[in-house]
């Protein structure tokens, strides 16, 4: 057996995944796909990101109970004083089982943002210092060609094209998915401050567009994660267990003979 | 080697790999799931802590640390954006936890207690204590409360006292061991000093804010007309503020109080401060959240010992600084 020198964690060169076993005569090889860094701050982010987004929910039933006469104007879904429906409704509350705690909403939330931040910052530091920021942004020379190819994968996925997108470690649309929650992750961080000292930074407050437009930024960010989370599940169904498993283990399994530089599908 | 692959299927071949993925899989799984794990036993821990006014105490010691290190960055003495006056909305009325509605307004007083040497003024009381606020609730003939509410029912149940002899109840008492010495202004007294409009966004901690226009004392202009007495040799270091009944109060470190946009206020939109808004005095202070802003003022201790508050004991932030 003809074992590839064992290879650091951290040396995953961009854009690709890199053979870590090679049987010579097997059709299959194993591939680092994930480091380890990437691995643990994947995970360590799940339960951070939901208890801030549970806690954060406490925050807000404060604004949006109808028995006070006074609806949130922050979280609707309308146009002018058109207003289609509000968030969220009482029921749903009652049905996620949740206790209206508005001070336990406010200690998980300024406990857990800075863990939440920590390892966010730790994420972006090791991506640039890495270089695997390189796998994950979408090529800005030509973002043009980079928005056509993630169409095309958005159509795919949605069989309403036939055609597989050409890929290398990551699709088109995922490049701008997976940019996009770090944006996202950096847009929760400034208009969150923005909401929780807005007097004493009132000048990044004033840069959201003030302290009930930062309201609104906060909000609707949230919302856009919920949206990546689902799409974000579906789709790692969709890819099978080979794909998940690679997120826990860093590996891939491949077909033999594969380099993982050049464009592939599979 | 080769020869030794070679003398293998590809079937047994994969087979080897296989094994490798395996035995990784399972050691990553296993640390993977211990990792969960520890995860959620971290969590128990901070569920299960010990709560510090119905808060777990590493959350009370979250906000405490955030106070620090957010006055360490930005100081307490920055000015909040002020409006103009076509931006003011009014403020929403929310909660009269501690507002006597029926609070006599000529029977108000606000006692001022660990003033530096409060026998110089001449509004001076030996036991603020014994200063009596008069509420229109508490007027009601006896046949009356008998019944069971008699609250609004005619002219009579709103029929103010002839005569309110706040003062006389203080005279002539000799200081007992727990009297509290201090003095007690009027509404006349607070307006001898110089007045300050201010409008600024108001913010709830439920998440609403409003655009207001305050007037009234400044905090720090009420302390230079009656200083406080030194304690352990130094300036107070907080204050603790109660309404009229005593059912509501609020402490503040000095610096919050001494903020120039913290107000003792008594108008609203240039007209005197309604009822339910707090009159005849609350304060106004655009560093903190309105559940701070308390309302019918009563009286101000100065002393360096931090009194929990009415939110703090029911789980929320003391400092609630913006």
């Amino acid at each position: 057996m003809a074992t590839i020198p064992h290879l650091p964690d951290e040396a995953l060169p961009a854009d690709r995944t890199v053979p870590l076993h090679v049987v010579p005569g097997a059709t299959i090889d194993l591939h680092r796909k994930h480091s380890l860094a990437v691995r643990w701050m994947h995970w360590i982010n799940f339960p951070l990101l939901f208890t801030m987004i549970y806690s954060g929910l406490l925050i807000y039933w404060a604004d949006s109970i109808p028995a006070s006469g006074h609806l949130s104007a922050v979280y609707r879904v309308g146009f002018g004083h058109w207003t289609l429906f509000r968030l969220f409704p009482q029921s749903w509350y009652a049905a996620v089982g949740m206790q209206y705690k508005v001070p336990n909403g406010l200690g998980y939330h300024f406990f857990f943002m800075w863990l939440f931040a920590l390892n966010g910052i730790a994420y972006v530091a090791y991506l640039t210092i890495s270089g695997e920021w390189r796998t994950l942004v979408p090529p800005l020379n030509d973002l043009g060609k980079a928005l056509r190819d993630a169409w095309g994968v958005v159509l795919f996925d949605l069989h309403l094209r036939k055609e597989e997108p050409r890929r290398k470690k990551y699709n088109a649309a995922q490049k701008f998915a997976y940019t996009g929650t770090i944006v996202m992750g950096g847009v929760m961080l400034v208009t969150g401050f923005a909401i929780y000292k807005p007097t004493s930074a009132h000048w990044l407050t004033s840069l959201c567009g003030g302290y009930e437009m930062a309201r609104w930024l906060h909000f609707w960010t949230t919302m856009a994660f919920l949206g990546f989370f689902v799409i974000h599940v579906v789709q790692v169904v969709m890819a099978g267990w080979n794909n998940f498993r690679s997120m826990v283990t860093g590996v891939e399994v491949q077909p033999a003979g594969r380099s993982g530089v050049e464009e592939v599908h599979d | 080697m080769i020869e030794s692959s070679q003398s293998r299927t590809p079937e047994e071949l994969d087979e080897e790999v296989r094994r490798i993925l395996h035995a990784r899989t399972r050691r990553s799984f296993l640390i993977g799931g211990a990792a969960a794990l520890a995860g959620v036993g971290l969590y128990e821990v901070l569920y299960r802590a010990k709560a510090v006014n119905e808060l777990q105490w590493p959350l009370r010691e979250a906000h405490e640390a955030n106070r620090s290190l957010t006055n360490a960055l930005f100081g307490q003495r920055v000015l909040a954006p002020t409006y103009k006056a076509s931006e003011v909305t009014g403020l929403r009325i929310n909660g009269d936890f501690g507002i006597d509605t029926g609070l006599i307004e000529s029977s108000w007083g606000l006692q001022l207690v660990g003033l530096d040497r409060p026998q110089q003024y001449r509004q001076f009381m030996p036991d603020v204590d014994l200063w009596e606020y008069r509420s229109k609730d508490d007027y009601q003939a006896p046949t009356e409360s008998q019944e069971p509410d008699v609250k609004g029912k005619g002219p009579g149940s709103s029929k103010a006292p002839a005569a309110i002899p706040h003062m006389q109840e203080s005279t002539g008492v000799t200081a007992s061991a727990d009297a509290v010495p201090g003095i007690v202004l009027r509404l006349e007294d607070l307006k001898k000093l110089p007045y300050t409009e201010q409008i600024t966004q108001f913010k709830c901690v439920e998440g609403w804010s409003q655009i207001v226009r305050w007037g009234g004392v400044r905090f720090s202009d009420l302390l230079r007309a009656y200083p406080p007495a030194n304690i352990d040799g130094g300036p107070p270091k907080f204050v603790t503020m109660e309404t009229s009944n005593g059912e509501y109060n609020a402490s503040f470190d000095m610096p919050s109080l001494m903020h120039p946009q913290t107000l003792l206020c008594y108008s609203m939109d240039g007209v005197p401060l309604q009822i339910a808004h707090g009159a005849p005095v609350r304060l106004a202070m655009p560093l903190k959240y309105g559940y701070k802003q308390i309302k019918s003022i009563a009286s101000l201790t100065f002393s360096n010992v931090r009194t929990p508050d009415y939110w703090e004991k029911l789980g929320y932030d003391w400092y609630a600084g913006l």
